[in-house]
């Protein structure tokens, strides 16, 4: 169960460090219109996958479980702070519902849980044993 | 001084020669022939070699054919396929079968021959090959499940060939040239194009005929799936890009393909599958690009294509050292990989980021030029689609994947790193997959028309909106597996359209077998009791067959027991050979041959 924490943990870590990742991208591409973001980011990369790799290793020996709680918070942050950055954005409209604020958070939201239930509700006809084909092919013979 | 070098045929001509070199050396021989394709293919590039214009044309009855047509789009797609071809053979070399070396190197060449093909006959006999080729990658994994997998991998690829080739034939007879290039549907080919568009549209995968993808790739051999995963889809999408583009209904087909296999994904235990499936959903962005036809929408396609082939290549090369290593591959057996594979795992979730088109990953500076597309026409219903498949494309490739195999609950397995050239062959793809990413002018200077050229992925309403979506996603992925609500993985199969060819083909099997030769019989006695043969002259009859059995079972058979006993060395390696198989195809050019002798008759 304590393994099954720390692995859903080091999943939240690594979405952190997506979005922080993001969140810089964004910040220079926002205030710098020059080719030298580029070039800090291919940096920012490879420093990121390096301490990502080491960080990992070390997860790997050391079983010491991380904040599990200070993880959740930052990642809630992050939500807030990415529907926050999206307010003072120049939105390219080419639907009316775009207009909706924070529609793409609500958009990826809605979709994934709509998935996930229509996917639910499939699971009760597709499945079949896993020698489903072998069993009909042995009844015909 | 050479005018044009075919980089195919290095592959198909360097696959010769892998039998005759053993050990090191033959690790060596077998990264030449990728690694001469790559510089042959770069040098068109820099203009050394010819970069535009038909090469080795070659006179056929009163066709030209052409090996070498070469302009910017066959550029893009003979520079991604050498380049994925290196990655792959670097990281298929630990295998030892040599045919199964054989079978990649002729795939790729076929792939190759297929991209640079510059009429309509070349490109029916590579993209023959390129089946044949990779159904032997499938029979290769040698499991009785792999042979049948094969087999009906082969019907369906075979359906498909003969609905070419009888749209070739038709095209050709209705317009009298040879020439592969803007075909449409209806206009001058009249039916014959809707045969070649669902020839073409089955080695793309579109639904309904897509349940060979599915099908096959879980089961073909580790390395074998890597290369599957590029060329077959792929060249598809390069021959929709040529022939069909602007084509309406091509938008629909591939706004549903981008939606159905998500839910598939979702549902299926075997990792290979559900990546398989996320292939799918990938190829059906590219359709649809292709339908939208416009030149950023192509652009887009070619580009996603580009981006496509490296990131879905890395996720069949994680997946296959997973498999490699432990020896299973379903969801269900793994989990709590990462501590003794690492470096898998951070590759794994470079592609997995790049699959789910994060910023600054290479998915997302190619997928958005589709959806943006699709966007400024106002195709509200297709966009709606195309965004729902990227929020459930993070969810099965960008999530389930790494999350149940490398994380998730500890399985117990214990093991460690694959071997070095694997790693190597995952860790180039990964570096591609971000430096694409932070550099897109790169990818956009090649693509075949300039209006990428203008088009920016980092603009503010870009990455905010698809790091909003993408983020909320993963919300919504942790809120389900915290309550409960996300569906545990089974140990089942589910229905697709494979069912087809499974059940209602056994059927058929069936009725031919058990009703069809009992009649056959009934006429086959009576007849011959009304002719009184079996009573009056009995050795009458018995001299018939004997001749009948010469003709058919000597004569008609012996070429290819012959070209059989002759090969009787590889036997123990391969099993069987498609003999009857390949014996068929031959019958079918040969029948090509004839119908076009007679085309040119009756003109």
């Amino acid at each position: 169960m304590k393994d099954e924490i720390r692995s859903r943990n080091l999943l939240i870590a690594s979405f952190v460090s997506f979005f922080a990742l993001i969140g810089i991208i964004f910040f220079i591409s926002w205030y710098t219109h020059s080719e030298l973001w580029h070039k800090v980011l291919l940096w920012l990369y490879v420093i990121v996958g390096v301490v990502a790799y080491v960080v990992l290793c070390f997860m790997a020996k050391k079983p010491a479980p991380p904040h599990r709680n200070l993880l959740i918070v930052i990642y809630a942050c992050c939500l807030t702070g990415m529907v926050i950055a999206g307010l003072p954005v120049h939105w390219h409209i080419a639907f009316p519902w775009e207009r909706v604020i924070a529609f793409y958070a609500i958009f990826g939201f809605a979709a994934c849980v709509f998935l996930i239930y229509f996917a639910k509700g499939l699971r009760l006809w597709l499945p079949k044993d896993y020698d489903y084909y072998e069993k009909k092919r042995r009844g015909r013979e | 001084m050479i005018e044009w070098l075919h980089p195919g045929l290095i592959f198909i001509f360097g696959a010769f020669l892998i039998p005759l070199f053993k050990g090191k050396w033959k690790k060596a021989y077998l990264l030449l022939p990728p690694t001469a394709a790559l510089i042959v293919v770069i040098l068109m590039f820099k203009g050394v070699l010819g970069s535009s214009g038909p090469f080795w044309q070659i006179p056929f009855l009163q066709y030209t054919l052409v090996l070498g047509r070469v302009d910017k789009l066959s550029l893009c797609f003979g520079l991604i396929f050498s380049l994925a071809a290196f990655c792959m053979v670097l990281y298929a070399l630990h295998v030892e079968s040599s045919i199964e070396h054989m079978a990649s190197f002729f795939y790729v060449g076929s792939a190759l021959g297929v991209v640079f093909a510059g009429d309509l006959f070349t490109l029916y006999i590579f993209w023959e090959i390129m089946a044949i080729a990779s159904l032997l990658l499938v029979w290769l994994r040698r499991t009785d499940r792999a042979r049948r997998a094969g087999m009906r991998y082969f019907l369906w690829h075979f359906f498909g060939g003969l609905c070419l080739l009888g749209g070739i034939i038709m095209y050709v007879i209705n317009t009298g040239t040879v020439a592969f290039d803007y075909i449409g549907l209806g206009g001058v080919g009249g039916v014959a194009s809707y045969f070649i568009f669902i020839g073409f549209l089955l080695n793309a995968g579109a639904p309904p005929i897509h349940g060979w993808l599915p099908d096959a790739y879980p089961e073909a051999t580790i390395t074998g799936a890597v290369f599957m995963s590029a060329f077959t889809t792929k060249s598809a999408v390069y021959i929709l890009v040529r022939t069909f583009p602007g084509t309406d209904v091509l938008i629909y087909i591939g706004a549903i393909m981008t939606v159905y296999p998500i839910f598939y994904a979702v549902l299926e235990n075997n990792v290979r599958r559900v990546l398989g499936y996320s292939l799918l959903n990938q190829v059906g962005f590219m359709l649809c690009g292709v339908g939208i036809g416009t030149d950023l929408a192509i652009c887009g396609t070619v580009a996603h294509a580009f981006c496509h082939i490296i990131y879905k290549g890395l996720l069949f090369m994680s997946a296959g050292s997973v498999i490699q290593m432990t020896g299973k591959e379903n969801c269900t057996e793994l989990g709590g990989l990462w501590k003794s594979m690492p470096f898998t795992t951070a590759c794994c979730m470079i592609a997995a980021a790049s699959i789910s088109a994060f910023p600054g990953f290479s998915g997302f500076v190619s997928k958005s030029m589709i959806i943006t597309e699709a966007g400024s026409l106002h195709l509200g219903i297709v966009w709606v689609l195309l965004q729902l498949a990227s929020a459930g494309v993070f969810h099965h490739a960008g999530v389930k994947v790494p999350y149940f195999t490398f994380f998730a609950k500890d399985s117990g397995i214990r093991t460690h790193e694959p071997p070095l050239n694997m790693m190597l062959g995952m860790g180039i793809p990964a570096f591609l997959c971000v430096f694409l990413g932070v550099y897109p002018q790169l990818l956009y200077n090649i693509l075949p028309n300039t209006a990428a050229l203008s088009y920016m992925p980092y603009t503010g309403s870009h990455v905010v909106g698809q790091a909003q979506m993408l983020m909320f996603a993963s919300l919504a992925f942790y809120v389900l597996i915290i309550s409960g609500v996300y569906p545990p993985e089974q140990k089942k199969i589910n229905l697709d359209t494979d069912w087809l060819v499974r059940i209602p083909g056994m059927r058929f099997v069936w009725f031919c077998q058990k009703p069809l030769i009992t009649f056959a019989n009934f006429i086959d006695r009576n007849v011959l009791r009304t002719a009184g043969a079996s009573k009056s002259s009995p050795g009458a009859v018995a001299v018939c067959e004997k001749w009948m059995d010469k003709f058919y079972h000597k004569g008609l058979t012996s070429t290819p027991k012959a070209m059989y006993n002759g090969i009787e060395p590889l036997k123990s390696e391969i099993g069987y050979l498609p003999w009857n198989l390949i014996y068929v195809l031959i019958s079918f050019i040969i029948l090509l041959f004839i119908m076009l002798l007679w085309g040119v008759g009756i003109k």
